[in-house]
């Protein structure tokens, strides 16, 4: 009967082991190599490169840290500057709410009235059960909210230095539902109706507020969580 | 102000650090904070590469991990060396980085992990070196582990941790750990193309 790879393992790091099991492995010509080869593969681990970080990161952590200069000279105008942020991302999520879910990036390509998700047919249908005919005023109108948002996007300060690979995720994803979206738009052309025309629209104005929302969520102060 | 060499070997039991400097750290002095940031940022950086496997979540990891230092050092207690400390606040990060929602979900789009555990899952160990290269190398190796494998073979066996202080670290028992080590020794022999499992058990010939 052979060891096993933990009880190997046991005996290549000098836990304790069965007397029995001590003496096969030894009288073992397989067990020996498989012992063997576990020491080399841990050697060869400790023999691998180490690889260092490829950028300077020292000022980052200061001013993450609220440390540096910069950032301890800065902190009142960031503070007046973050009130004002506050502010317009406020009244623009009054502008924006339609109690719509916050979107998670999953774009609708759409190709014909068959395409429209069984949501927005039931909504396109007025109370009188014919289908809802979007005006160009309505579709001017979220025009206009895609918009401000972008606007209230670029006003926004830029990324923090220390950014979580996370929320880098969900802004990359969101960029890119953005961009279909933006494709749609630009290369249907006239072959798109009222309502699929008002249907991108308010798919665009959906993920700006919810990339909005992140940006703003980003730009707040961390809590660095400690485990000992 | 001592300059700090790195060799090529850095790692955290080759850097040591005078107690004066980290007591002029604890007081707040920024010249002495950035010299033991110089002198762990490599094996920081190193530690959290091979348990992310990322270069961006590495270099993240090590802001979050200075930043820690830089901001609670007071509670640095002395009671063992500051690379032990500054080395558990990496590894803790890293940890929740691996347990988060995100991480998972990227995890869950990587098709050479994906392409490993499904075969792994349907039949056996022989299974992944059909799917997988035939010879790859150690660091390809470890980096096709599953996160929680590849993070216990290298804490124990690169890091030195016991299985105490991973299962500790990890919320799970020693058991738990050694698991997880043998499990990774397995297909570390597999992926890297050892055989020695086929071959019959043969006695040792003594030739004194």
């Amino acid at each position: 009967m052979h060891a096993s790879i933990e009880q190997l393992l046991s005996l290549r790091d000098g836990d304790a082991v069965d007397n029995g099991l001590q003496q096969h492995v030894h009288s073992c010509a397989l067990c020996l190599e498989r012992l063997d080869e576990l020491i080399a593969i841990r050697d060869e681990l400790r023999r691998m490169p180490v690889k260092g970080p490829q950028h300077e990161h020292w000022p980052e952590i200061l001013e993450a840290a609220g440390m540096s200069k910069a950032s301890t000279g800065a902190k009142r105008h960031t503070w007046y500057a973050g009130v004002g942020l506050a502010a317009s991302v406020l009244l623009v999520s009054v502008v924006v709410i339609n109690q719509r879910p916050m979107d998670t990036g999953h774009v609708d390509v759409i190709t014909s009235d068959n395409d429209l998700p069984e949501s927005a047919q039931v909504d396109d249908v007025a109370d009188n059960g014919q289908s809802r005919k979007w005006t160009t005023e309505e579709i001017e109108a979220l025009v206009a909210r895609s918009q401000r948002l972008e606007q209230t996007l670029s006003a926004m300060p830029r990324r923090p230095s220390v950014k979580r690979a996370s929320t880098s995720d969900t802004i990359m994803g969101l960029q890119q539902s953005i961009a279909m979206v933006d494709y749609q738009i630009n290369y249907s052309g006239n072959a798109v109706t009222q309502q699929q025309s008002q249907r991108l629209w308010q798919q665009r104005v959906d993920l700006m507020n919810s990339l909005v929302s992140v940006r703003y969520a980003e730009t707040q102060p961390r809590r660095i969580a400690s485990r000992r | 102000m001592q300059r700090i060499k790195h060799s090529k070997m850095t790692r955290f039991i080759d850097c040591r650090l005078d107690d004066a400097i980290v007591k002029r750290a604890r007081r707040g002095d920024l010249k002495a904070h950035e010299l033991v940031y110089r002198t762990f940022s490599v094996p920081v950086y190193n530690l959290a590469l091979r348990m992310m496997r990322q270069a961006a979540a590495a270099d993240e990891i090590l802001q979050e991990t200075f930043v820690e230092v830089l901001t609670k050092i007071d509670s640095f207690r002395g009671d063992a060396p500051i690379g032990a400390w500054i080395r558990r606040i990496a590894v803790n990060k890293c940890l929740m980085q691996l347990r988060s929602v995100w991480h998972q979900r990227v995890r869950s789009l990587e098709p050479v992990l994906e392409a490993a555990e499904t075969v792994e899952l349907a039949s056996g160990d022989r299974a992944i070196s059909e799917t997988v290269t035939d010879r790859m190398d150690l660091e390809t190796a470890l980096d096709a582990l599953p996160p929680i494998s590849r993070t216990v073979v290298w804490l124990h066996d690169v890091e030195g941790y016991t299985h105490n202080e991973i299962g500790e670290l990890m919320g799970k028992s020693v058991s738990f750990s050694k698991s997880q080590l043998a499990r990774a020794h397995k297909r570390l022999q597999v992926t890297l193309g050892n055989r020695s499992k086929d071959k019959p058990c043969m006695q040792v010939s003594n030739n004194c």
